[in-house]
């Protein structure tokens, strides 16, 4: 019975220590103070209630008037909504529900998409700032090499599949069938139209 | 029939007999020597678990923004804490304690905290509570309710402060309903929690009046008549970690 409880106790102590780590995405959240978000989990048909004041409050909820904006989703449309863009096409997409004030959902999203928490500056508080500039240029350099060594595999295995072994086509043959596909489609279009016309005139 | 009394002027003190009218006062020396140390207590003996029962128990209490909530026997004001920031600056929330060492961890805690605008501090008895008639949308009445002398007249007077469609909850330690949990229960109760309570609070004595106060409170069954006899309705109790703890809960209407 406590399961839930425990999971948004931990959501709840993630986020607020996510926001506490960059001044901006606090000050940001203490705007929000005073406000109610109630969102319907469909996957698990659980409402959560995301109360704001200089934190922010995580109860599960009981489908009721006082919240400020309402939100039905199911956890696959979570990651699309911290892209705020996409918020109109997951409701044109009947993946997201959203009744009353939309700007508190956009609010939400904007901030979680913007959170930039300077991982350098609070390891120096720790460290200095010498050893935390060397751990985060090693890791810099790390990540780069990784991303390199990616590219080169990637290259690697798109080329052996389309030059040597042949069981993918280029880009451009797929691009070019593509067009010649579409270019039948309104020919066969347009015949059908003529046949219609004379059928008509018969 | 409730479990106060022995006699007219006996009643429990742990497993001990005290007269009625020292009980109080020996509860209130109990929570006076536990005061400093009880959060850290809370955490060690529960290893945690009790944040997710008062958890739990704000989940099930529907408090909305405006609304005035009380947190009775609120000690050190777990609850209150996140009252507070549920009722919002329109609302207001009541921590309530008789005793004053409590009041005054709870007080420093939530002050520390910057919780202070919508929050009063009131020292009371839970037997008589100084508080218009239908004055709390919410009363919540967390791991208090075994220490008072009488139960009966405590949900009374928690019922005559209540707006009709109000609700009280009383989180408590309870009888667990699996045998094996029983005894697992009564062998950490009684041989570790004192010993626990000698290593860091200094005071075996107030942990074995914990464990010996959990035994004489009524099961949850029990609990639930006393409510509905005080004219509670729509009661309902939920049982957490086997029924070592149950939330009660009941209407005024």
């Amino acid at each position: 019975m406590l399961f839930f409880q425990a999971a948004l106790s931990v959501i709840e102590r993630s986020l607020n220590t996510l926001i506490s780590l960059d001044p901006k995405t606090e000050l940001a959240v203490k705007q929000l103070a005073g406000q109610r978000l109630l969102v319907l989990i469909k996957d698990l048909n659980q409402y959560v209630v995301l109360a704001f004041d200089q934190r922010v409050l995580l109860i599960q909820g009981e489908p009721d008037a006082d919240n400020d904006c309402f939100l039905s989703l199911s956890f696959e449309a979570i990651p699309s909504l911290l892209k705020e863009q996409n918020l109109t096409q997951l409701i044109k997409q009947d993946k997201l529900d959203i009744q009353g004030n939309m700007h508190l959902a956009q609010d939400l999203a904007s901030i979680m998409k913007n959170i930039d928490i300077d991982w350098e500056e609070l390891l120096s508080k720790h460290t200095g700032d010498i050893i935390a500039n060397q751990v985060f240029s090693m890791l810099k350099r790390a990540q780069q090499t990784r991303r390199e060594h990616l590219d080169k595999f990637t290259r690697l295995v798109s080329e052996g599949a389309i030059e040597e072994k042949r069981i993918m086509a280029p880009a451009l043959g797929v691009a070019h069938f593509g067009d010649e596909v579409s270019a039948i489609r309104s020919d066969a279009a347009r015949l059908e139209r003529r046949i219609a016309k004379l059928e008509e005139s018969n | 029939m409730s479990e106060n009394y022995d006699t007219h002027d006996k009643t429990h003190f742990g497993y001990k007999q005290v007269d009625t009218d020292k009980k109080a006062s020996m509860v209130a020396e109990v929570f006076h020597s536990v005061a400093a140390k009880y959060d850290v207590m809370n955490d060690l003996m529960s290893f945690g678990i009790h944040r997710l029962w008062k958890r739990f128990t704000i989940d099930c209490s529907g408090v909305r923004r405006g609304q005035k909530v009380l947190d009775l026997a609120g000690g050190t004001g777990d609850l209150a804490a996140k009252f507070s920031r549920l009722v919002g600056p329109t609302g207001q929330v009541v921590l309530a304690d008789i005793n004053d060492s409590m009041l005054k961890v709870g007080r420093d805690k939530l002050r520390n905290m910057g919780i202070e605008a919508n929050l009063e501090y009131v020292q009371a008895n839970a037997e008589a509570l100084p508080f218009e008639d239908n004055s709390f949308d919410v009363v919540t009445i967390a791991f208090g309710l075994r220490n008072v002398t009488d139960k009966d007249k405590a949900l009374a007077s928690i019922y005559r402060i209540l707006k009709p469609g109000g609700r009280l909850l009383v989180l408590e330690f309870s009888k667990p309903i699996y045998a094996p949990l029983s005894k697992l229960y009564d062998t950490y109760s009684f041989h570790i929690l004192p010993k626990m309570g000698q290593l860091v609070a200094n005071d075996a004595e107030s942990y074995q009046y914990l464990a010996e106060s959990i035994r004489m409170h009524p099961d949850q069954d029990t609990l639930e008549s006393m409510m509905q006899n005080a004219g509670f309705e729509q009661t309902e109790y939920f049982n957490l970690t086997g029924g070592i703890v149950a939330l009660h809960r009941g209407f005024k209407f």
